[in-house]
């Protein structure tokens, strides 16, 4: 070990001093089972909201046939059925967000949709504990769904009433007419940029361990500065030439970040998340890189363990809230890339953003040891 | 007695030292994202528009029936509200994706309106990139699921109503088709019509900003504990020794350390929370929010963040060296804090999940601070917390035990 580089030997000694440490090792194995239980999480069914399907009358068939589409239908909102009074008493009770009520003729309500020029003739009702963007999106769903029948009825009323000729065609020709027209499937067709199609168990629960994953290795530098400071405190550098001093922070703190990030790394592979594992490595070390230099820069900037400390759970918040962990806001997006994850996160898929990681780094080492050099002359 | 008093005051004479700094840092950094949360939201209230979605159109648009139809919905329909639509160059709509000022891009194919003419579809291709995998790409696939419908749907009326006029060899075909377009068009716009909404308010359980302001808040009482950090780290286990030795029992060391860390918390997280319940903020936000209830909203802040103070004091105890001790705080606080749908409302998850998260210390908490929002009873909840501490606060009796077992064997 004598022979090796000062460096190598000091990443060595640090190495085994954090893994010594039983709390540290406990904090490496809760990534991974973290990340394994929001995957078993997300196989589960679930929903953005929960709406309850009522019928007025259980024997009107249109009724069951909607009921049944809606309650097989995959996607993001969950439905169960229940009577119209369960139903409501559900809402009531905060037990589901929304209730349908479809009505005694839903074949005739829809009819009469169609043939009341959309007026005064609502087929569906919806009650629900409060108005918002879900609720409110989760109805266009309602829509679809009633909509090939508003349709139908349309074209039926059209022909009736305003076409004499066609009282030649049956119901049953004026049906195979109409389901003759397009059997295509669906309109559109989903694609990502470089042409892949999404995946069907793309789940909304896992998107944010990326985010997460990120934001606990950025909160993770910051904690490996503490430990620096104290050490540094401690008079653990004393011996240390001034000059080498700055960059023997960055490989301490630098050592804790990798074990993060190995784990981290691992973790994104066993979560089916990582793009391809050549790409996360390149990204991982960058961050790694990124993360350090952000945490050696905070530590200077408040001077002691207690002010960094206590800006850990605040950064941490931030962080959540303008990098792009459940929500990407395009308007905080100059206030994200103050952070670390901001670039990470979105570098996945973005080349330019690998870039925006490099320049980042080296700001942030830049102003490290520019801060460094000012403090000391101090 | 006296000594256990005596020590307790040692110990908030260290909490004191690092108060004033996280006290001040707290608030600087709470003043940041309230700035910045009111910045956001007064940005897009005054923004006219107030777009959420903003896609591309690339490809023939020029012809007439589909630059009509797009004009239509960025005029008459209520998705003009939160989609808008760009016509662009495949290149542009790429380089927009890329660089996030654009949502997705539809590609429509050179022969789109003709095939339709001849009764055919073309597929469109919906383009995206996988960052965009947020609830904003949920609700876009649901939104274009409809849009799939109706327009195929309406395709089949009025091309099945040719079919027919030809069929029964019916005269005004032509004026027929306008007048039948323009009621399929017109029903499109009036779909909200379809449904009778009565809202009922939350009568039971929260609304969704209020469970999301509670959710909000157990999660920053948990993060809190990170804050205090130094105080943990720099406790002396020898000292324990001593103070065994000298006849204070390890229960009263803990509820003495215990009780000043309570102290030091509820400065950082009831506070900001009493202050904050003090403005027109809440009112303005959560439906449910009643100014009589403030004081109970605060005093059940109070509690939760006792309950939640014994766990965060546990897993210091548990854990030894900064990093480990800090990321461990993290990582607890931030996987209870989801499970229990303190960052995502609960109903989210599947119903397993929604089952056990009143039950985990965080999920209880949410529920205390939700029933407290409503004036609702949380008995049950408070037992679960409660017990919770009094576990909590009994495992780090045990592991400072061991720990001091552990000291002194070695040292023999």
């Amino acid at each position: 070990m004598k022979n090796f580089p000062a460096f190598i030997r000091w990443f060595w000694l640090l190495q085994k001093r954090l893994l010594r440490d039983k709390s540290f090792w406990l904090m490496l194995v809760l990534i991974p089972v973290l990340v394994l239980s929001m995957q078993i999480i997300a196989k589960e069914e679930s929903g953005i909201v929960h709406i309850t399907l009522a019928m007025e009358n259980p024997s009107d068939t249109l009724a069951q046939k909607i009921c049944g589409d809606l309650m097989n239908s995959r996607g993001v909102l969950r439905f169960t059925e229940a009577t119209p009074e369960e139903a409501e008493e559900l809402v009531k009770s905060g037990g589901c967000d929304a209730t349908w009520i479809f009505p005694e003729d839903t074949a005739e309500a829809v009819r009469n949709f169609a043939g009341r020029k959309f007026t005064n003739a609502a087929v569906v009702t919806v009650i629900q504990r409060e108005e918002n963007v879900i609720t409110r999106l989760a109805r266009e769903k309602l829509y679809g769904a009633l909509y090939t029948h508003c349709s139908y009825a349309l074209y039926d009323g059209y022909l009736t009433k305003e076409v004499p000729e066609a009282v030649n065609l049956s119901d049953a020709d004026r049906k195979a007419i109409y389901e003759n027209i397009f059997q295509e499937e669906d309109l559109f067709r989903f694609v990502y940029t470089d042409g892949t199609a999404p995946e069907e168990d793309d789940s909304y629960l896992l998107t944010p361990i990326r985010g997460f994953l990120a934001v606990l290795m950025a909160v993770g530098a910051l904690a490996a500065s503490m430990l620096y400071s104290r050490d540094r405190e401690n008079g653990a550098f004393v011996w240390l030439p001034s000059r080498k001093q700055s960059p023997y922070a960055v490989l301490y703190t630098g050592t804790a970040v990798l074990d993060i990030g190995v784990l981290v790394l691992f973790a994104l592979v066993l979560s089916g998340m990582a793009v391809s594992f050549a790409r996360e490595c390149v990204l991982m070390f960058l961050y790694i890189l990124c993360c350090s230099g952000f945490a050696m820069f905070v530590r200077l900037l408040t001077g002691s363990n207690v002010v960094l400390g206590s800006c850990i759970p605040l950064f941490a918040i931030i962080m959540t809230v303008v990098c792009p962990v459940f929500f990407h806001l395009q308007s905080a997006g100059w206030i994200g890339a103050l952070f670390p994850p901001y670039a990470y996160i979105l570098s996945a898929y973005n080349d330019r953003y690998i870039l925006q990681m490099l320049v980042y780094a080296a700001v942030m080492y830049g102003l490290y040891f520019i801060l460094h050099r000012i403090l000391k002359r101090i | 007695m006296k000594s256990g008093a005596r020590y307790w005051f040692l110990q908030m004479k260290r909490v004191g030292k690092i108060l004033p700094a996280v006290c001040l840092f707290t608030l600087v950094l709470c003043i940041g994202i309230g700035g910045l949360l009111y910045a956001l939201v007064a940005e897009n209230e005054n923004d006219e528009k107030n777009i959420r979605f903003r896609i591309g159109v690339v490809g023939d648009t020029n012809e007439s029936y589909l630059g009509f139809g797009i004009s239509a919905l960025q005029t008459l329909d209520s998705s003009r509200h939160t989609i808008e639509f760009a016509e662009l160059t495949e290149t542009e709509a790429r380089t927009q994706l890329k660089d996030g000022t654009l949502d997705a891009y539809i590609v429509i194919p050179e022969d789109f309106v003709s095939a339709i003419v001849h009764g055919e579809v073309r597929q469109l291709q919906y383009v995206t990139t996988p960052q965009a995998a947020d609830f904003s790409t949920l609700i876009r696939d649901e939104l274009l699921d409809t849009v799939s419908v109706m327009l195929i749907e309406s395709q089949k009326g009025l091309y099945g109503f040719i079919d027919a006029v030809d069929q029964v060899k019916a005269a005004d075909r032509g004026e027929h088709l306008d007048r039948l377009n323009r009621q399929y068009f017109s029903m499109i716009l009036s779909r909200d019509a379809l449904c009778e909404v009565e809202i009922i308010g939350t009568v039971g359980g929260a609304s969704l900003m209020g469970s999301l302001f509670c959710g909000l808040a157990v999660f920053y009482i948990l993060l809190s504990g990170i804050s205090f950090c130094a105080f943990f780290i720099r406790r002396e286990k020898s000292l324990s020794c001593i103070l065994r030795a000298a006849g204070m029992p390890v229960p009263v060391q803990i509820f003495c350390e215990y009780g000043a860390y309570v102290c030091g918390l509820f400065a950082v997280t009831v506070l900001p929370i009493l202050l904050l319940c003090c403005t027109d903020a809440p009112a303005a936000w959560i439906p449910e929010w009643d100014a009589e209830y403030t004081a109970v909203f605060v005093c059940s802040t109070a509690g939760v963040m006792l309950c939640l103070a014994a766990m965060q004091f546990c897993l210091y105890e548990l854990s030894s060296g900064v990093t480990g001790s800090i990321l461990v705080q993290f990582i607890v606080s931030l996987a209870m804090a989801y499970v229990s749908g303190c960052l995502y409302p609960v109903y989210f998850f599947p119903e397993t999940v929604q089952k056990i998260s009143p039950w985990l210390p965080a999920g209880a908490a949410q529920n205390c601070l939700a029933s407290a929002l409503t004036g609702e009873n949380a008995g049950v909840q408070w037992l679960v917390l409660l017990l919770y501490a009094a576990v909590f606060l009994g495992i780090a009796v045990l592991v400072r035990r061991k720990t001091m077992t552990a000291g002194t064997e070695a040292d023999g």
